[in-house]
């Protein structure tokens, strides 16, 4: 019997040392990776990633509004993970310049086939490319954000889906005070709206042709977007909204989770977003309205009619960092994610266990508590680059509403004069621009000498050379 | 005489010496985590990268600092944290005394600690909760504020007080002495405690009632200890508890809101400004060495024994 036990821990002891050895051979990948909500540490598609590829994938997730933040601390501490991501051109150029990114030309030729397949041109052809060395991979991108409309509101109340700004006007105060839900309380607001989710306060700017965060061009100078002239209309049309309680009243300090949860409870009638939210991946699960809301998509534009959308520009990146100790499974792994088993996998999860197809390349149906898309997400999924294969699985997916809020966004895109580089001084300039809007639409006072005082206060403070380099570099651009 | 000292410290050490060993984790402390990052500060002097790292980023000198006096955020948030320290030093440090003398006022003893630890517990709030609960209650959609807004003002639409610049130092001031002043009121009642009761007798034979004995007993037995407090807030002038701003500010309240703590943060961890978020720290601590210098010699002319050092 002692015989016996000795030689079954014995046993025992080996097993594990194999295993052990098994877990030592694995090479280890770690990355910084930005969520909008964390998932478990371990989890059930992170497990079956490590387990597909044969690596020891480790990342650090961690929210979106902390990314640049831990990035930073980890730079400065010279502890930067092996994957890292990192937006446009100057960031990119600053990574190049100071060594941080590996190219990957040669990793790509020997490990990324089903990226080559699939990124194709672009893949050679975009900002994260120097000398025709590849530093990064565009990860999603190309998306627009779009005007969602509750059609089931609108055919309640006897109207059309407004494409004017005075229509728009029209069915926001329907919305607010003619009880669209038909529940005979004052319990609905036209318009969705948070500081802490920027894109919701672009829509209106937009319909004045003022598209948010690129520069514009302006009596012959670029300058930034918020010296657009039709600005001043856009914050008057804000001002409207506002003081006729026609949008969230909340809207500088309501939390974007709150405003989203109101969304998903039937309060608002239009929310301004990227419709892969608004009517795909929220869609049904998270709306709490029985029966579900029916949604359309509509672009509002001003009386020159001069666009709605901001064009989307392929400015976000993945790259391996020059201090990777496995750059080959780092690209093998980033290799198999764009594949589309891969993809399938990051995205929904695994297939019988998380989602099924509908039918085959008909949308899918998430399975039993996965249908519930925080519970989906606490278990991997969406998590590890889900977007990194382009036309992947979130193009094949989408409703038949989703594909038009997108088919309508790209024939409403505004002009804008989008430069590449950062102008010098733009790291010397504290103004800040979300402010001055809230600001405004809040006012009390003379607004538009508020805003002069505003726009005074940037050209002074570095403001002025800012346009004067911003020229320079869009001529030198185009 | 240097052999008799040296022999005698020798034989105190041989002591005493548990006592010394105990002070050593102290001593520790403070050289790891408040001497050591000190080294830091030479990021103020260079044109810090985080990829090139401290030693082999450029000397600059000066030059950080001259920029950051011209930015005009940093102007900014000088003149705000200024102004909110001053505002909270009228208003927090008399707060604090003022509680210490009313509570000492307090005849039964169990009330007595009920209030005391009412008015302490606050202190242990987190700023966090603390905007939870401001939100709960000012918040122009949810708050009940609104409620009792539109009960009494059906027509007229709900001021939101979280994001009116004009109101925001006030609701720095109001909730930093609700939050702080019971507990900063804790070592003035220990110096109260402390007061030998002859003297209150004395003043009430003299006819002294409870306000004559809390004007000329009361407060001139803890002076010392007011102005050790005192001294020591102007060491943290240009400190305005950045967590507090930090969880209360939102985008329209910069303008008088904006400290230099949050600036340096926005610059330091958001922008990558390390020399330019280290070179303000600096500037910040100089500024509150000198307070504490300039201060204590003040105290000391007039009164030497209450000086510090």
């Amino acid at each position: 019997m002692k015989r016996l036990m000795t030689l079954l821990l014995a046993l025992v002891m080996l097993l594990g040392m194999t295993s052990f050895a098994e877990d030592e051979a694995r090479p280890v990948v770690t990355a910084l990776i930005a969520t909008s909500q964390l998932p478990a540490e371990t989890n059930t598609i992170l497990t079956e990633l490590c387990e597909r590829t044969g690596i020891d994938f480790r990342p650090t997730m961690v929210e979106n509004t902390s990314y640049s933040q831990k990035y930073n601390t980890l730079a400065a501490a010279g502890t930067l993970p092996d994957i890292v991501a990192f937006s446009g051109y100057s960031q990119a150029m600053e990574l190049i310049e100071h060594g941080v990114l590996l190219p990957l030309n040669d990793l790509l030729e020997e490990y990324g086939q089903e990226i080559i397949a699939n990124h194709g041109s672009l893949l050679y052809d975009n900002l994260a490319v120097v000398d025709g060395k590849v530093y990064g991979l565009i990860n999603g991108g190309g998306r627009y954000n779009m005007l969602m409309v509750r059609q089931d509101w609108l055919d309640a109340l006897g109207l059309d889906v407004p494409t004017t700004t005075d229509e728009f006007l029209e069915v926001l105060r329907a919305f607010t005070f003619d009880d669209p839900d038909g529940d005979g309380e004052a319990d609905t607001l036209g318009y969705a709206a948070t500081m802490q989710f920027m894109a919701t306060m672009t829509c209106v700017l937009s319909a004045y042709g003022v598209p948010y965060g690129r520069p514009v061009q302006a009596d012959g100078q670029v300058v930034p977007y918020f010296m657009h002239p039709n600005y001043l209309q856009a914050i008057e049309f804000f001002r409207t909204m506002y003081q006729e309680g026609l949008m969230e009243p909340d809207f500088i300090t309501i939390p974007n989770m709150s405003c989203l949860e109101k969304l998903w409870n039937g309060t608002y009638g239009f929310y301004y977003g990227d419709p892969i939210g608004t009517t795909n991946n929220w869609f049904p699960g998270r709306y709490t309205e029985d029966p579900k809301p029916v949604m359309t998509y509509t672009t509002i534009e001003n009386e020159e009619g001069v666009g709605c959308v901001v064009k989307p520009v392929y400015e976000n990146f993945i790259g391996i960092t020059s201090s990777c100790k496995n750059p080959e499974a780092a690209m093998q792994l980033l290799n198999y994610i764009t594949s589309v088993e891969g993809n399938q996998l990051t995205y929904a999860g695994i297939e019988g266990v998380h989602w099924a197809w509908k039918e085959e390349g008909s949308g899918i149906v998430y399975l039993d508590k996965y249908a519930d898309s925080t519970a989906h997400r606490d278990d991997g999924g969406y998590m590890y680059w889900p977007c990194l294969r382009m036309g992947g699985m979130e193009r094949q997916i989408l409703t038949p509403v989703t594909q038009y809020g997108y088919a309508l966004a790209e024939e409403h895109l505004l002009d804008d004069a989008y430069i590449f580089t950062r102008p010098e001084v733009d790291k010397d300039i504290t103004f800040d621009s979300d402010a001055m809007l809230a600001s405004l639409i809040v006012s009390e006072g003379d607004y538009e000498a508020e805003y002069k005082a505003f726009i005074d206060e940037y050209l002074t403070n570095g403001g002025s050379t800012w346009i004067e380099e911003a020229t320079e570099i869009y001529a030198a651009e185009n | 005489m240097q052999g008799y000292l040296r022999q005698s410290r020798r034989r105190s050490i041989k002591k005493m010496w548990p006592y010394y060993l105990m002070t050593l984790p102290g001593i520790a402390y403070f050289l790891v985590f408040h001497y050591a990052p000190m080294f830091g500060l030479i990021i103020g002097f260079k044109d810090y990268s985080i990829y090139t790292g401290i030693f082999e980023s450029d000397w600059v000198g000066l030059a950080v600092f001259d920029r950051l006096f011209r930015l005009a955020g940093f102007k900014r948030a000088l003149r705000n944290t200024v102004i909110i320290s001053f505002y909270k030093l009228c208003t927090g440090f008399p707060a604090s005394i003022l509680i210490a003398l009313l509570l000492n006022e307090l005849r039964t003893r169990a009330y007595s600690k009920f209030v005391q630890t009412s008015l302490i517990i606050p202190h242990f709030v987190s700023w966090v909760v603390i905007y939870g609960l401001l939100y709960a209650l000012l918040s122009p959609n949810i708050g009940i504020m609104s409620v009792v807004y539109k009960a009494l003002a059906p027509e007229s639409a709900v001021p939101n007080l979280l994001a009116d610049k004009g109101v925001f130092r006030s609701l720095l001031v109001i909730t930093n002495v609700w939050r702080n002043a019971g507990f900063a009121s804790i070592m003035y009642t220990a110096a109260i405690a402390g007061i030998d009761p002859q003297l209150y007798e004395s003043a009430q034979l003299d006819g002294a009632g409870r306000f004559r004995q809390a004007i000329h007993v009361t407060l001139p037995c803890i002076r010392t200890t007011i102005i050790t407090m005192w001294i020591l807030r102007l060491g943290s002038i240009l400190s305005v508890d950045f967590e507090q701003v930090l969880a209360l500010q939102n985008p329209v309240v910069l303008e008088t809101g904006d400290i230099i703590d949050t600036f340096v943060y926005r610059m330091g961890l958001k922008e990558a400004e390390y020399s330019l978020s280290t070179a303000a720290g600096l500037f910040k601590s100089a500024i509150a060495v000198i307070f504490v210098v300039g201060t204590n010699a003040i105290v000391k002319r007039i009164d030497a024994d209450s000086a510090l050092m």
